[in-house]
């Protein structure tokens, strides 16, 4: 039999033609696309090392009232690599009568390593200006950081200085863990 | 050759092409203000064969990524040209796509028909900006890395996706080697694909709609010959001012046409260290001085919503355009703002030329740019990196640990190793530190010996320590006038020159003899001998005392000064006379004592 000039089949046959070209198409883009995504979203599963305390320097190494950077070693995962002692970043210490201090050398503001300017007596970040007391605090109410120094836990054992490394999350005024 | 040409038209139909290229027609003919989007084009190209070139040399990763640039730089035949190309070709693009804009603006072709080239050209800008930020960072240098850092963060500010988008850039968390993967790719692959595929749409749109000549226009000309040939002009002037920028290395130096001219590279990123002269480049630093005016929660305002407000507006020229004075409008807010990034650069740069720490920065920046090429055209890089081996540079290291570790009591020349002075706070008052135990420039060679004979009780000596009035500083004042300068001297070079001193075979023999005597023996003017208290192995040396003094034993060098710092209580040294200096043996690490006192003897050697 011949239906080949039935225009209801014409019609429908053009329609699952039209549908199937439809599903195809979807599949030859969602197989790339979606593997591809997939694979450029892995970093969003990658965390960040939950570093515990390193030896930074000893109490008496450190000038009372001025602070100084030190860097911190520690475990540090990047993509294929891990290394047990790699540089992960830097601290300021700060020794006073009262204790020992240590904050992140990151600005909150936006990442720069603050500097430290003996004369004043005050951190001062060399990219956008934001100014920090000793304690850490915003000294000068224009600084752009929208927080003061992010502050790290310090142990002392036998005269030594222990810190527990950690960055977080400039920008923003809680004091975010970038994990 | 007009039956290849026409044989190869049948087939493929270029004539048709080409006659479409070259001759559209131009109302009112040639002029050279149609002269910037050729040079954009051409500049482009030349970034897309440059940059090519570079990608056959280039490894991102960030034990590589600063390695191989600097190869590029200083080994690879004309590296320093192709990379000096690339680098201020750059920034060529970002000062012609402002001219092509003006021009756009000013001639009112973003109105309609032309709206969506209007867009398609912010886009092209959008491109051209993020491939220029994506490729900052590729050296892995210090500015590239800090200024990037800043850029990759306010990208964490924004609202809801910040976060996330910041971390699918990075790769991870932090700043690592996928960091430099993604931005190759962002760099070398999925902008400029972009960057040529709208392009072309660019172009195409451009040639549907001709032009936007001036309504008077008399005549009609086309492309081919007249505007071409002033492209022509133009882009080989681009070319010239290009291969000038490549040798320009400042009013200091003039021109340089060799690997230390060229796009400059700082000395690689070092998370550990501050950068304080690290800025983004100069197009840039408009944005950068902005942030500093929106203090705590408003930093968004600033990065994020007035950056993306002007933009918005730019991509509503061509509404605003068709109202009454409209075109006006568009006009002035082109060059309002534009004015407004050119007082903000000249404020950053201001600001910077009159702050001490910007600049105490920046000549350490190059400072150690300098140092890194030392080393590596000395040894080359070794397998863990550049910065691994500026870490293990004594040069570099010693300076910082001698003030971490030993400006407590010591001193180096009056200051603290770095050059700064030691100084304490005290009731809000900075105030400077008395040392308290010996200044340890020239340590280690005889000039420092026979000052310290001379005068043990010194300031530089024992002034400050328990041994001022101890058994040392008593017989100096018995014996040493009872020497003639050259005993004494001879006394000195003998205590640093023993065997195995590097420097023992070429010292005066006869001098050595006499040093030998005077150790041993005393002087014939009754100056008592040194053996009385010290020990030292030398076959010149029989019998020893009673070992009251630390062993001079290989004194000065780089063993026993090590011992020294890593416990100065062993009987070998001051035993129970010793004036509290700490053990460092478990405070510092063995790489980080060997630097220590490499650097001690280097420095003294050298006196610097
Ligand atoms: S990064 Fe410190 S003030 Fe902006």
């Amino acid at each position: 039999m011949d239906d080949a000039g039935d225009p209801g089949i014409m019609r429908r046959r053009e329609w699952f033609r039209k549908l199937m070209g439809g599903v195809m198409g979807i599949g030859l883009l969602a197989v790339p696309l979606g593997a591809g995504l997939l694979f450029l979203l892995n970093p969003l599963r990658r965390r960040a090392e939950q570093h515990g305390f390193s030896r930074v320097a000893s109490v008496d190494s450190l000038p009372l009232g001025t602070p100084r950077h030190f860097m911190v070693r520690g475990r540090r995962r990047d993509a294929w690599e891990v290394g047990a002692q790699v540089p992960l970043g830097a601290v300021y210490l700060v020794r006073q009568e009262t204790g020992i201090r240590a904050f992140q050398v990151i600005c909150p503001h936006a990442g720069c390593f603050v500097g430290y300017e003996t004369a004043r007596q005050r951190f001062l970040c060399p990219c956008h200006d934001s100014s920090f007391g000793l304690d850490g605090a915003i000294s000068n109410p224009e600084s752009p950081s929208p927080r003061g120094l992010d502050e790290l836990e310090v142990k002392i054992e036998k005269g030594e200085i222990l810190v527990r490394y950690q960055e977080f999350r400039p920008g923003v005024t809680e004091r975010i863990a970038i994990s | 050759m007009s039956r290849v040409s026409d044989w190869l038209d049948r087939r493929t139909g270029y004539r048709r092409l080409l006659s479409w290229l070259l001759y559209e027609s131009i109302p009112g003919g040639a002029r050279w203000r149609y002269v910037w989007g050729s040079t954009l084009v051409f500049t482009f190209l030349l970034q897309l064969f440059t940059g090519l070139l570079l990608w056959t040399a280039y490894s991102p990763s960030i034990r590589s990524a600063w390695e191989s640039v600097y190869f590029i730089q200083h080994q690879m035949e004309l590296g320093w040209f192709i990379r000096g190309l690339h680098h201020y070709a750059s920034h060529a693009m970002i000062v012609l796509l402002v001219c092509h804009l003006l021009q756009v603006v000013i001639a009112g072709a973003y109105r309609s028909p032309r709206e969506i080239n209007w867009w398609f050209g912010l886009l092209l800008m959008g491109l051209v900006l993020g491939t220029s930020l994506t490729g900052y960072l590729l050296p892995w240098d210090e500015r590239g890395y800090w200024a990037t850092q800043v850029t990759t963060k306010i990208l964490g500010i924004v609202p809801l996706l910040g976060p996330t988008l910041e971390r699918l850039l990075l790769g991870g968390p932090t700043y690592g080697h996928h960091t430099l993967t993604r931005f190759f790719a962002l760099h070398a692959g999925l902008l400029p694909a972009l960057l040529v595929l709208v392009t072309v749409l660019h172009v195409v749109l451009f040639r549907r709609h001709g032009v936007t000549h001036p309504e008077d226009a008399k005549g009609e000309a086309t492309f081919w010959p007249r505007q071409a040939f002033l492209d022509g002009v133009a882009c080989l002037a681009v070319l010239v001012v290009l291969v000038a920028l490549t040798g320009w290395s400042g009013s200091e130096r003039g021109f340089v046409f060799g690997p230390e001219g060229g796009a400059p590279l700082d000395a690689p990123a070092d998370p550990s260290r501050p950068s304080p002269s690290a800025r983004p480049e100069w197009y840039l630093l408009f944005l950068y001085q902005f942030l500093k005016y929106f203090p705590g929660r408003s930093e968004v305002i600033g990065a994020v919503v007035i950056p993306s407000f002007v933009v918005g507006v730019m991509l509503c020229f061509p509404f605003l355009g068709r109202v009454r004075r409209g075109h006006a409008l568009c006009v002035g807010i082109t060059f309002a703002t534009l004015t407004g990034a050119l007082l903000l650069t000249v404020t950053a740069v201001r600001e910077d030329q009159t702050r001490p720490m910007y600049q105490a920065g920046l000549a350490e920046a190059q400072q150690k740019a300098r140092r890194i090429l030392d080393l590596a055209r000395e040894n080359g890089i070794p397998p863990d990196g550049a910065l691994a081996m500026l870490h293990r540079d004594p040069q570099t290291q010693g300076p910082p640990l001698f003030r971490d570790n030993c400006s407590a009591c010591h001193r180096w020349d009056g200051h603290d190793g770095t050059g700064a002075r030691v100084t304490e706070v005290r009731d809000g008052e900075s105030v400077a530190v008395a040392p308290s135990a010996s200044d340890l420039a020239g340590f280690g060679t005889p000039q420092w010996v026979a000052g310290f004979l001379r005068d043990p009780s010194s300031e530089r000596f024992f002034g400050r320590t328990r041994h001022r009035d101890g058994t040392m500083v008593q017989w100096a004042r018995k014996n040493i006038p009872l020497m003639t300068g050259r005993e004494i001297d001879a006394v000195s070079a003998f205590i640093i020159h023993q065997p195995g001193d590097p420097k023992s075979a070429a010292a005066d023999a006869e001098l050595m003899a006499l040093g030998a005597r005077v150790f041993s023996a005393g002087t014939s003017d009754g100056a008592q001998s040194c053996v009385m208290c010290h020990q030292l192995d030398h076959p010149q040396i029989s019998g020893s005392g009673m070992a009251l003094g630390p062993d001079l034993t290989g004194y000065g060098s780089p063993e026993w000064l090590s011992g020294i710092i890593r416990d100065s209580s062993q009987p070998r040294f001051y035993g129970s006379q010793n004036s509290g200096m700490p053990k460092f043996a478990h405070r510092l690490r063995s790489q980080e004592l060997q630097l220590l006192t490499d650097w001690i003897l280097e420095e003294s050697r050298t006196g610097k």
